[in-house]
């Protein structure tokens, strides 16, 4: 019992209040030692006690504290039941027992760190594989690289209470920073961790912009994109940032649309003001991006140039592309070079190319290429095909692609025509193709070789040149003409002469004249071994034409070359565009010397005939023959050939020049003689000596006409026929006719051939003339015919519209057909008085049927016919005249029998009766007659009903508008539209009215419009008929007051020459005659006469004054009776203007103060109409005089009064002239009085006029200044306000509805 | 054929205002002429006085068509314009829309216009306000209403809708049969 000593704590409950601590302290003292007592008494709210308990701590071994239990529990202590308890231990104690216990942990804790430190777990540890625990500690694991790592518990969440994180398993993701990366990442400063993508264009950059390609995705992935790689900065950033950032992301397409957005104000529709709803940066984005790819465009293009330029030429010229950059190359370099472009144009070539060619056209083929200048070697490569006569169609067709390459360039349009020449020169030289011997091509090759020693030069100048395409182009063709002619005349020879002029004209181009001349002499000298004279002189020729285009060139004449290169071509050509009277095919002409005389004979020819008159077109051509001389000069050996052949040509042109086809004969005889030609060219030296001779006698009577026939036959020589030359020559002189084929006899004696042909030809002529003439007669015969027919016509036509006219009036007063809506049955009552409907009397009345056919109502007989058996009921129960008589009772009992309504007989069986039809008719037309108007009356009646009710409606419609809209607005705008009534005109109606006549209904217009609508124009209904014979006679007046007006001296030529101008009679005479021969021109005038004389007061006031002045004198003047008198005219003339002013405001009423001037001027109109009905008699009489004579005068035939007429018409334009320029005058306003004034100082050349002249000059020139003074008025007052205005329309804020108007 | 009632003529005016405002007294008041709206077959015409004389002799139910229709009346009482009154309301409109050419067929298709093919816009422009519809060479396409106000264009989507079609030029093709 003793071993143990517990201290326990007791609660002892269920004691009675009165118990106290010393009690409980002896009583438990007896099983041990009893400390800490604390009794504890519960108190309910009156204090009275209610239970008490109490804790002891009791010492003492196991067995007395059951003793204890045993005994006190539930032992009865002073009325009470105790209960005996173990308790926790006091509140002190355990505090006590923590503190002590924590600062053993403390002590605890503090110990094992110290360890750890000391001792390293890690090695301890480190064999270990990752994730097993550390032996000793709990929750500690070992970590990847056998550290101890401690496995943490987090509290995450609401749902998953505690989470484990073993470090050990995550551990693989750690990344291990070695010392030297560190340093580098930390070294670097962190903007170098950002970059940014410069390329501005990249598809990424312009996502990031927002910006996507239209088409490319649909737009919700987008967006979600861009949202996604924004979301995280969205979180992180502020938040009007990432608001920005999401209007970015979103609105990408409106980033570089919205700037195309513009809102416009409502009034201004055309000022258009440019609102930018978004950023700058987003268009001048726009603008980059349109900028760039045209920045880009153009180096593009360039790139493409100089991509395609060397490679697209020699595509179309079959050319290898490496060739291109080559080319260039071998420009700057060596011509040995050349031998690769060569040799890859063989390869091309080699399988359908003889060997021989074959090398030969390589050598050729090679220069082209060598000189790198696509254009040259377009145009050398034909010549050189050319020499290649064996090429075949593969040659032709490169020459066609290079011509269409030529033709792609718009400035190389010409060449391509050459080309063409070319192709065709080509393709008939293939066919006469001579085989080439072993010399030409040795020959050849060489040459070759020196051309290519030109063509290193030539390339310089070429492409310094640049844009002289066309002048490039036409001197290849020299050259290459020559070479034609070579291929077509001889073999070897020939292709080393072709050579020559080739590369004169090269030299040409680039100056290098005396080289080519020292190799020419020096190819000429093997070349005269082998070949005949003949052949030296075409070697000579053929050097000629060259130097004298290279001479011309040095000259610095384009001109000529171009025109001398055709001009060759088309010798070689023959025929088609044959202009200098070619006609000599080359086709029959094969030989050079011939081709070359011809053009030489050509020249010679332009020569001589710049000699006898300095034409137009041998000028430029006139410039060889010092050439020329120069040729012979330096061919010295070959002078007297030169000369010779020059002569034989002179012939020949000289035949040529008459228009014979002497260049055959020419052409003959050189082909018959061959190459001996020194006898014949003699001979044609002397014969062309006689034909100068002669036709320098005959030419000097005729040398114009000479002229003509030449430039004619220039025109006409492209047809061969002498047709087309026949007829242009029908002016010609028989005797010249005569002379020339005597001379071309004499040409044929010599020659052996032509006599024939030429005699033919010439009869040829002669008939062609004659039937030229023929023609011509016919012609006129057929043109006379045409315009009577004309004539005849129009009668006819003027005669079916008076007929016309005529019934149409009658109709017009008499039938008319009103349907009369009031009547549903179609009555058609309204029927002329004599004009019958019924079917019956149809025929009885056969000029009343035609009436009726013309008047058309027959439409409706039927009906009429019921209607007109009511009219004449009376009828029905009268005998019917047919059953009338014997006969009728017949006809009566007849029909009876048959009883056939169809076989009914009516009138038709008889005869009418007259009277009763007019009867009828008259009854008929006074029911119509009350029935239309009645229809009439309610017509009426409904259209105002309809019109009052059409108010009623509108009304109406504007009540509810101003319900609708507000009245105040409303008020408002009819307000604006009173104002702007003129603006506010709906165009989609304004359109012309037939129903509607009255166009002067139009809205008034303002003075000012008026008057200038006159000045512009008058209507031609202004000029009105005016009353009887005075209108023209006024404007007789007029017209010649204005022809004085004008100038007297124009009057006078005008006039008859033989009147004076004093005189007045005539002039006016013959104004009038003019009027009466064309009096539609005449109303014309008169209309145009009139319009600009718009009067204003002023001009009345002066008129008025002037007529006061001068009316005692015309009083004293109209005693003579014959001469006109002054204020007759002027008194017409001012009633005239007045007549014109009435018209131009209002024709009915008449002006009060025109009216007092024509009071004024009746009584002498009176006695003047009179007077001018005589004159115009007598006018009449000499217009028919005048019209004789001119017949006379004209060849007699109905044409010449057309003619007639013509001239008639053109002397009263001319009347028209002057008066339309001294109408300009007074549409000056201003200058009108001046003209007033004017027309009095005409009118008043007499003394009289210079008397008064000091009196009316201050009343004129105070009417000046006044007139000067309101214009410059005017002016200031329309600037005033057009200003106003402006400043208005500026001012003005966005004047909605204005804007509307003004729209419209 | 009859004229309208004074209701009809409410209806009608107050949709019409929404297009020309108060330019409706031009079209009642005209000075070339006089000119009024006829019901006939629940639909509105607008006629001169002529054609109305010329149009009354037509027995109601021959008559298809007189004048120029200006629109109908739904069942329920409402008004519709149609494209046919486009000529009467394009010179007058007070609210105007310009459409981009790219825009333009689609409208013409009879689609609502978004805000990316908005050219032009008539400012103060409010919300459900008629507008009538051009391109950009100030020709006419047809009308709509204001989906939008011009401030709330001015910030709104590019594919909102800007502008409600009602009635395009497209559909004199595509109603053929059943305008009048």
């Amino acid at each position: 019992m003793m071993s143990e000593i517990l201290s326990k704590r007791l609660y002892i409950g269920g004691l009675s209040e009165s118990v106290s601590e010393s009690e409980l302290l002896e009583r438990f003292s007896r099983f041990g030692n009893v400390s800490d007592v604390s009794l504890k008494t519960r108190v309910d709210e009156n204090g009275a006690p209610l239970k008490s308990f109490a804790h002891l701590n009791l010492q003492s071994d196991e067995a007395s504290i059951k003793k204890c239990f045993n005994t006190y529990q539930n032992a009865k202590w002073k009325g009470s039941v105790m209960k005996l308890q173990y308790a926790k231990e006091s509140i002190l104690e355990r505090l006590q027992k923590e503190r002590e216990e924590n600062a053993l942990a403390e002590a605890k804790l503090s110990k094992p760190q110290a360890e750890k430190s000391s001792t390293p777990e890690i090695v301890t540890t480190a064999k270990g594989v990752p994730g097993t625990p550390v032996p000793g500690k709990k929750d500690w694991v070992v970590g990847k690289y056998g550290r101890a790592v401690p496995v943490m518990k987090l509290k995450k969440s609401y749902k998953v209470p505690m989470v484990k994180h073993d470090p050990s398993k995550y551990c693989h993701t750690a990344k291990v920073f070695k010392d030297e990366v560190q340093d580098s990442t930390l070294g670097n400063s962190c903007t170098k961790l950002t970059w940014e993508i410069n390329k501005p264009d990249s598809e990424i950059t312009k996502k990031r912009k927002g910006e996507y390609p239209e088409n490319s995705q649909p737009l919700k992935k987008k967006t979600v994109g861009s949202l996604d790689s924004g979301g995280k900065s969205e979180k992180n950033s502020l938040f009007s940032f990432s608001e920005d950032l999401k209007n970015k992301q979103k609105a990408f397409l409106p980033s570089h649309r919205d700037d195309d957005l513009e809102f416009v104000k409502i009034g201004a529709v055309t000022k258009r003001p440019r609102v930018l709803s978004s950023a700058d940066t987003s268009n001048k984005f726009d603008s980059d991006i349109e900028s760039e790819p045209e920045a880009m465009s153009p180096s593009v293009a360039k790139q493409k140039n100089s991509v395609t330029g060397p490679l697209g030429k020699p595509k179309t010229s079959k050319e290898p592309s490496e060739s291109g950059p080559k080319k260039s190359q071998q420009i700057q370099t060596k011509p040995t070079e050349p031998e690769n472009g060569r040799k890859d144009l063989s390869k091309s070539l080699t399988t359908k190319q003889n060997q021989a060619n074959d090398s030969f056209s390589y050598n050729r083929l090679g220069i082209p290429e060598f000189k790198g200048l696509s254009m040259l070697a377009g145009l050398v490569q034909p010549t050189a095909v050319s020499e290649n006569k064996g090429t075949d169609k593969i040659v032709s067709t490169k020459l066609a692609q290079v011509s269409t390459s030529e033709e792609e360039k718009p400035k190389l349009a010409k060449a391509s025509l050459p080309n063409g020449h070319f192709n065709s020169k080509l393709r008939s030289s293939n066919k006469k193709s001579l085989e080439p011997d072993a010399n030409s091509f040795t020959e050849s090759s060489i040459i070759a070789n020196r051309v290519q020693d030109i063509t290193i030069a030539t390339p310089a100048p070429f492409s310094s040149r640049g844009e002289d395409y066309s002048f490039k182009t036409s001197t290849p063709n020299v050259p290459s003409e020559p070479v034609n002619k070579d291929t077509t005349q001889m073999s070897d020879e020939s292709k080393s002469f072709k050579l020559i002029p080739e590369f004169k004209g090269l030299g040409m181009l680039s100056d290098y004249k005396v080289d080519d001349n020292k190799k020419s002499s020096d190819l000429k000298s093997p070349q005269k071994l082998e070949s005949d004279t003949a052949i030296i002189e075409s070697v000579s020729q053929s050097k000629e034409s060259p130097l004298l285009s290279g001479i011309k060139l040095q000259q610095q004449q384009e001109n000529p070359k171009t025109l001398k290169s055709p001009k060759d071509i088309r010798l070689s050509l023959n025929n088609k565009e044959n202009s200098k009277k070619r006609k000599v095919p080359t086709g029959r002409g094969d030989q050079a010397s011939n081709s070359d005389s011809d053009s030489s004979a050509n020249t010679d020819e332009i020569i001589v005939r710049h000699k006898k008159q300095k034409t137009s077109d041998s000028v430029v051509l006139s410039k060889p023959e010092p050439v020329v001389a120069q040729s012979e000069i330096k061919s010295k050996g070959e002078v007297s050939v030169d000369r010779n052949s020059v002569m034989s040509e002179f012939i020949s042109g000289v035949d040529e020049f008459d228009a014979c086809p002497s260049a055959a004969p020419a052409r003959k005889v050189s082909e018959d003689d061959s190459y001996d030609s020194d006898l014949d060219s003699n001979d044609f030296a002397l014969v062309a000596k006689k034909l100068r001779q002669k036709a320098f006698l005959s030419k000097q009577g005729g040398v114009q006409k000479l002229n003509s026939n030449d430039k004619k036959r220039k025109d006409s020589s492209t047809q061969r026929e002498p047709l087309s030359s026949a007829r242009e020559t029908k002016e010609l002189a028989k005797s010249h006719m005569t002379d020339l084929q005597s001379k071309l006899v004499k040409i044929a004696g010599t020659e052996k051939e032509p006599t024939g042909e030429s005699g033919n030809v010439k009869q040829e002529k002669i008939k062609h003339l004659s039937e030229k003439e023929k023609h011509k007669a016919a012609n006129e015969k057929r043109l006379e015919a045409v315009k009577q027919q004309a004539k005849q016509r129009q009668q006819q036509q003027q005669l079916m519209q008076q007929a016309l006219r005529s019934v149409d009036s009658q109709e017009n007063n008499k039938k008319r057909i009103v349907f009369d809506s009031s009547d549903d049955d179609n009555e058609n009552e309204d029927r002329p008085k004599d004009n019958v409907p019924l079917a019956t009397e149809k025929i009885s009345n056969p000029a009343e049927g035609k009436n009726q056919e013309i008047s058309g109502p027959s439409l409706f007989a039927s009906s009429d016919d019921d209607e007109s058996d009511e009219d004449n009921f009376d009828e029905m129960f009268k005998s019917k005249p047919q059953f009338e008589g014997k006969k009728g009772e017949k006809l009566l009992k007849l029909e009876n029998r048959i009883a056939d309504k169809r076989f009914t007989l009516d009138a038709k069986f008889a005869d009418s009766d007259s009277d009763e039809e007019e009867d009828n008719d008259k009854d008929q037309a006074e029911a119509s007659d009350a029935s239309e108007d009645a229809g009439r009356d309610t017509k009426v009646s409904a259209d105002a009903d309809l019109t009052s009710k059409l108010k009623e409606e509108k009304s109406s419609n504007l009540k509810v508008l101003e319900d609708v809209v507000g009245k105040s607005t409303l008020d408002r705008f009819s307000d604006k539209i009173s104002r702007n009534t003129k603006k506010i005109i709906d165009m989609n109606s304004v359109r012309f009215d037939p129903t509607k006549m009255n166009v002067s209904s139009a809205p008034p217009k303002t003075k000012k419009k008026k008057e200038k609508a006159e000045k512009v124009a008058a209507p031609p209904a202004a000029s009105k008929e005016q009353q009887g014979e005075t209108p023209e006679s006024k404007d007789v007046k007029k017209e010649k007051k204005k022809s004085k007006k004008t100038e007297d001296g124009e009057v006078a030529e005008v006039a008859t020459p033989n009147k004076v101008d004093s005189d007045e009679d005539p002039s006016k005479d013959e104004a009038e005659s003019k009027d009466k021969s064309t009096k539609q021109k005449e109303e014309k005038s008169v209309s145009k006469i009139d319009d600009p004389d718009s009067k204003k007061k002023t001009n009345v006031e002066l008129s008025s004054t002037l007529l006061d002045m001068f009316k005692t004198k015309a009083e004293q003047k109209e005693d003579k009776g014959a001469t006109f008198s002054l204020t007759q005219q002027f008194g017409e003339a001012d009633s005239d203007e007045d007549s014109v002013e009435q018209d131009g405001e209002d024709r009915a009423k008449g002006s009060g103060l025109s009216q007092v001037e024509k009071d004024k001027s009746m009584t002498k109109s009176a006695a003047e109409t009179k007077r001018d009905a005589v004159s115009e008699k007598k006018k009449n009489e000499e217009g028919e005089e005048k019209d004789a004579v001119g017949r006379d005068q004209e060849m007699p035939s109905d044409s010449d009064l057309s003619s007639d007429e013509g001239e008639k018409e053109e002397d009263v334009e001319e009347s028209k002239k002057s008066t339309s320029s001294s109408k300009v005058k007074p549409r000056n306003g201003i200058d009108d009085d001046l003209q007033e004034a004017g027309k009095l100082d005409i009118r008043f050349t007499s003394e009289k006029w210079l008397e008064q002249w000091d009196a009316l000059r201050q009343n004129i020139i105070k009417i000046y200044k006044k007139k000067h003074k309101d214009a410059l008025k005017k002016k200031r007052i329309h600037g005033e306000t057009k200003r106003k205005k402006e400043f208005l329309k500026n001012s003005r804020k966005p004047g909605k509805k204005q804007g509307a108007f003004k729209k419209r | 054929m009859r004229p309208l009632t004074q209701e009809e003529t409410n209806t009608f005016f107050e949709k019409l205002s929404k297009y020309i405002g108060e330019n409706i007294k031009l079209l009642i008041d005209r000075q070339d002429g006089s000119y009024c709206f006829r019901l006939h077959k629940e639909r509105v015409y607008y006629m001169s006085e002529e054609q109305l004389k010329i149009g009354s002799s037509a027995a109601g139910e021959t008559l298809l068509s007189i004048g120029s229709c200006f629109g109908k009346f739904t069942k329920s009482g409402k008004f519709h314009l149609h494209v046919t009154a486009l000529d009467y309301l394009a010179p007058y409109a007070k609210h105007k829309v310009w459409l981009k050419p790219s825009a333009e067929q689609q409208f013409l298709y009879g689609h609502h216009i978004m805000k990316s093919g908005l050219g032009r816009l008539t400012e103060d422009t409010e919300q459900y306000q008629g507008v009538i519809v051009y391109n950009m060479n100030d020709l006419p396409l047809g009308f709509g209403v204001a989906a939008k106000s011009t401030q709330a264009c001015r910030n709104c989507d590019p594919m909102t809708l800007v502008v409600f079609h009602q009635a395009d030029t497209g559909q004199y093709i595509r109603d053929e049969d059943t305008l009048t």
